[in-house]
């Protein structure tokens, strides 16, 4: 039982980063971009609102920062990969790399400091659930919202208009430019709100997941999210998959060697990229996932 | 092609304006012996120096050298280990450097090509090697005497009678390392439990939080990172009520009450090796000891230690340092029954580095 | 569409000089913002970074070095994407083949004379490389895998794969239990040039990025990868067997890449480490994708690319900022290309 718990709670803490970099970048790629800099705009927010949050003590005040700079970092990609339609990988790469350089540089005086809050926040009589009770519903804010994010994302993609409009320009842009929308400002806006939902992703790795700031802390998540978009076909509503099951093969990873299983610790340590890359190979033998057409054209 | 030609126009420009520039660079050395009037040490990190934890050692190492030797110290972070590091040295020596410090085992074979190329700069290095040798010296501190002590106070300390330890790659200073707190814990308790958990990397601070916390879920109170990066560990610590050490360097400014103490990269052992060599003495040499050489050392004890524990610690310090206790004098017996050393055989330094399994009563798997 | 064009025309950053000026002034001049804010002379800064890869035979080594494993890194990145497809795991591949080839030298090719042991290091080098990108491929082909996350997935099992040999059976047993191989057999080391890093590597590279362009644009199985990655329905219908050619591209970028690992072992390395070659082929994956895929152009991308490194280790030493410092000036030149630089060509 207190395995059970051990194992959930370790899924979800370390799976919610990913979660919210991988939402993100769904909505760029459904929109025709695909943001690597996902992992920069992680780690600004990561950096931007840990020193909020160290000052302030409010996780919401540290959130918004983030989210502000975040989207200013996803506009550099914006600009490069829509205006200048440069390479939009490479751009990403870039991007990364800038965001490593200035987080450390700027987050220097941060990396000794100590949070001095504690975010959890109990949702009343769901607590009390054994199992689920301390793990899934004795969160912090921002991991409740992750829990809904998905559905969310799933709504405006495929019951407003402005999703469909913004899957509209992934697939065909000149049937959205003939209908009257300019489909660069729908890319713009996809791109930007990735950066915005990862940098999200970054405040829950900083504040809420490890405590700390530390230099690089994001350390291929970012990468890896937006890796991983393909595994949920392009569709919202699966981006539990691949951010869980990462999760889950980071906790095992972990939990395996706590309890002295013997298993190699290289073979522990690659499991986050077994079991997704199984995953990938039992999704795609069932479907055909459902690329967006403007990517084909890029890759 | 025009682009090209025009690229080209500009790189022209660039050398003509360093050919009116380089003749300034003049020689420093005179007495023919390495080192000899250094202004310069050049410290070579494979992180970066704001970690609390291995490159964070070599930020009081710079301070104690500005102050004490009275020469510039700088540093060149996040250096990798391959031959990159060849024209990284180069690089430290065209600007002035005499004293070269690399700190990571990975440096050591390039070393050796470039002190054999630099007669008149003074290298000298942490790991043991036998590549040593002329202007190549070895400052080796020894991880096994810190870490024995620190087994022998965590031992004391714990509750549960369960220690965690964070390892990262099982390079021989983490194996020497949990091996000696293993040690140093039984013998408090001999049947004390030591969860060992690799996570294969240095600083990915995820990760650290997921073993820590799960470490603590499994009944550690006690937790002993060999990682770069402390912080995040602390910090968990801190939340969830229960004490750790640090690693390799003095950071008990970051939690004083979470913090119980680290092994630490000490200098007292250097600092007069160092002043000789720049006073135009160098001497080749190879130095291994921990305590009493002043090259490692327990960093501060936190404040949750009761005085009686402190020191009884620093009694077992002293014990050390007197050789009434070898960490590593036989029976050891590794995980599989096997013998490693035999009853009342002391080991060298190197027989020690050697060490590739995990003695009897860690919890954890070396493969 | 042709509006559009001519606005582009009478665009301002159509001069080609004036983009090369904001090249070179805007990160210098953002780049002094922040040294000034610090307290650090620009002025000394910036000379470093003439003196730093300028200075002497061997600091234009150095930048000459990092271009060799760039411009093949980048060439595994480039072949690939003319026929449609992504090869993100130049890595891996390398590594890999660095691992292979260190093997093979330090055993079975030990007493081999050089003239033959290696050119067949360099055929074992490719083997692996084509190797580790043919799982990627068979992923592809077979089960409808998607290759840039197959390959970015193998990069990261491809690090600790090396990492279960280096510390396992490859470590070499006087090597003080450190995670390394046995060191290759000296006769078999690629020769170095003028006291520097620089050895016959560089002159491999530079033939398989000409290769690579002459494949490409000016033969007939060159055409086909490029109708191939222009439009696959298109190449279908003209009777090009879409699945095979791209297979074989795949496997020969890989095997590109493996070559690159073997010059890093039998040129500057030696034996293999857990860093070596390491983020080179993320690295030349970026050299590829700031000028578009060209072969030709890679070729100064990826010398730009080396000298900002070799200019940035010059400059952090100078002022004594972070190495963070210099990550910003670096991205800061190549955003600044990627913002202004050359229009984007249309294939």
């Amino acid at each position: 039982m207190n395995d059970l718990i051990t194992i959930l709670s370790s899924t979800i803490s370390a799976g919610t980063p990913i979660l919210f970099a991988l939402v993100g970048d769904l909505i760029g790629q459904r929109a025709g971009i695909i943001s690597l800099n996902v992992e920069g705009c992680m780690l600004v927010g990561a950096c931007a609102g840990f020193m909020t949050a160290a000052t302030t003590g409010s996780l919401l005040l540290a959130t918004l920062v983030a989210m502000i700079f975040g989207g200013l970092l996803a506009l550099c990609q914006a600009f490069l990969a829509i205006t200048r339609k440069r390479n939009m990988m490479a751009s990403g790469f870039i991007l990364n790399f800038f965001a490593v350089g200035l987080t450390t540089f700027f987050g220097r005086n941060f990396l000794g400091r100590s949070l001095g809050a504690d975010f959890t926040w109990d949702i009343p009589i769901l607590c009390e659930i054994p199992v689920l009770g301390p793990t899934v519903f004795s969160q912090d804010p921002l991991t409740y919202f992750s829990y809904l994010l998905p559905i969310l994302a799933w709504f405006f993609l495929t019951r407003t208009k402005s999703g469909l409009l913004l899957c509209s320009v992934g697939e065909a842009p000149e049937v959205t430019e003939a209908c009257g929308y300019h489909p660069k400002r729908i890319q713009y806006a996809a791109v930007i709100a990735a950066g915005v939902l990862a940098a999200i992703g970054g405040v829950q790795m900083s504040t809420v997941y490890t405590i700390s700031w530390a230099n690089d802390m994001v350390n291929g998540r970012g990468f890896i999210a937006s890796a991983v978009v393909v595994l949920c076909a392009w569709k919202a509503e699966r981006a539990y998959i691949p951010a869980y099951i990462f999760g889950l093969a980071q906790a095992l990873q972990v939990f395996l060697q706590v309890k002295g299983v013997p298993i190699s610790m290289y073979v522990t340590m690659m499991m986050p990229y077994l079991m997704t890359l199984a995953a990938l190979a039992i999704i795609s033998i069932s479907k055909k996932p459902a690329m967006p057409e403007k990517l084909k054209i890029i890759s | 092609m025009k682009k090209l030609f025009a690229c080209l126009l500009v790189l022209c420009l660039c050398l003509s304006l360093v050919a009116c520039d380089s003749a300034e660079q003049g020689e420093a050395a005179n007495s023919g012996k390495p080192g000899a009037g250094a202004t310069k040490m050049g410290i070579i990190l494979g992180g970066s120096r704001d970690d609390y934890g291995f490159n964070y050692s070599f930020v009081s190492l710079a301070e104690q050298v500005e102050e004490e030797v009275g020469i510039e110290v700088v540093f060149k972070e996040n250096v990798p280990q391959n031959s990159d590091y060849e024209g990284v040295v180069e690089e430290l020596i065209a600007q002035g450097c005499t004293i070269i410090f690399p700190t990571q085992f990975g440096y050591l074979e390039y070393t050796k090509a470039l002190a054999d190329r630099h007669p008149e700069v003074a290298f000298y290095s942490i790991p043991i090697t036998d590549y040593n040798g002329g202007n190549f010296s070895t400052i080796h501190g020894e991880l096994q005497e810190p870490w024995y002590v620190m087994g022998a106070l965590a031992a004391e300390f714990s509750e549960t009678g369960k220690l965690g330890f964070i390892g990262s790659m099982p390079i021989p200073d983490v194996i020497v390392a949990v091996n000696a707190y293993t040690l140093g814990a039984q013998s408090v308790k001999p049947d004390i439990e030591v969860n060992a958990v690799f996570t294969g990397s240095w600083a990915d601070t995820g990760l650290q939080t997921t073993s820590c916390n799960q470490l603590i879920d499994a009944g550690c109170d006690v937790i002993a990172p060999f990682q770069d990066t402390i912080k995040t560990i602390v910090e968990i610590c801190d939340s969830r009520d229960v004490h750790c050490f640090g690693c390799n360097a003095d950071a008990y400014e970051l939690n004083p009450s979470t913090w119980l103490s680290a092994c630490e990269n000490a200098w007292g052992g250097f600092i007069p090796v160092l002043k000789e060599t720049v006073a135009g003495n160098y001497e080749c040499v190879d130095m291994r000891g921990g305590f009493e050489m002043g090259l490692s050392d327990i960093a501060t004890l936190g404040d949750d230690i009761p005085q009686e524990l402190k020191d009884k610690t620093m009694a077992l310090r002293q014990s050390i340092i007197d050789d009434e206790i070898h960490v590593f004098e036989g029976p050891v017996i590794a995980q599989d029954g096997s013998v490693v050393f035999e009853e009342g055989y002391k080991p060298t330094t190197e027989e020690i580095n050697l060490i590739n399994v995990l003695v009897k009563g860690i919890n954890g798997t070396l493969n | 569409m042709k509006l559009q064009l001519l606005d582009k025309k009478t665009h301002l950053l159509d001069h080609m000089w004036l983009r090369i000026l904001i090249c070179f002034l805007a990160p210098i001049f953002l780049f002094g913002i922040l040294l000034v804010s610090q307290g650090i002379s620009p002025i000394l800064a910036y000379k470093t970074i003439v003196t730093s890869v300028f200075g002497s035979t061997y600091t234009i080594g150095e930048v000459v070095v990092r271009a060799t494993y760039l411009i093949l890194t980048a060439m595994a990145a480039i072949l690939p994407a003319r026929v449609g497809l992504a090869n993100a795991g130049g890595e891996g591949q390398m590594t890999i083949a660095a691992t292979a080839v260190a093997v093979a030298g330090s055993t079975i090719f030990a007493e081999v004379p050089a003239v033959i042991a290696v050119p067949l290091l360099f055929v074992v080098g490719m083997l692996a490389g084509a190797a580790w990108a043919g799982i990627a491929v068979i992923c592809k082909q077979l089960l409808n895998m998607n290759e840039i996350l197959c390959t970015i997935l193998l990069n990261y099992i491809a690090e600790y794969v090396i990492c279960f040999l280096l510390y396992g059976v490859l470590k070499d047993p006087h090597g003080w239990n450190y995670p390394q191989t046995v060191e290759v057999a000296s006769h078999l080391r690629l020769p170095r040039y003028f006291g520097t890093r620089v050895t016959f590597g560089i002159f491999i590279a530079l033939a398989v990025a000409i290769l690579v362009w002459v494949v490409l644009y000016k033969t007939r199985v060159g055409f086909t990868m490029r109708t191939v990655g222009g439009n696959q329905t298109a190449a279908r219908f003209s009777g090009v067997r879409l699945k095979r050619v791209q297979s074989l591209v795949f496997a020969a970028s890989g095997a590109i890449a493996g070559i690159a690992g073997t010059i890093l072992i039998l040129g500057v390395e030696g034996r293999m480490r857990t860093d070596a070659g390491a983020t080179m082929g993320f690295m030349g994956f970026l050299t590829a994708g700031m000028v578009g895929n060209s072969p030709i152009w890679a070729i100064p991308s990826a010398l730009l690319i080396g000298a900002l490194d070799v200019a940035g280790n010059g400059v952090e030493i100078a002022t004594g900022l972070p190495a963070a410092t210099m990550q910003i000036l670096i991205m800061l030149v190549l955003l600044t290309i990627m913002a202004v630089g050359g229009k984007k060509k249309h294939e």
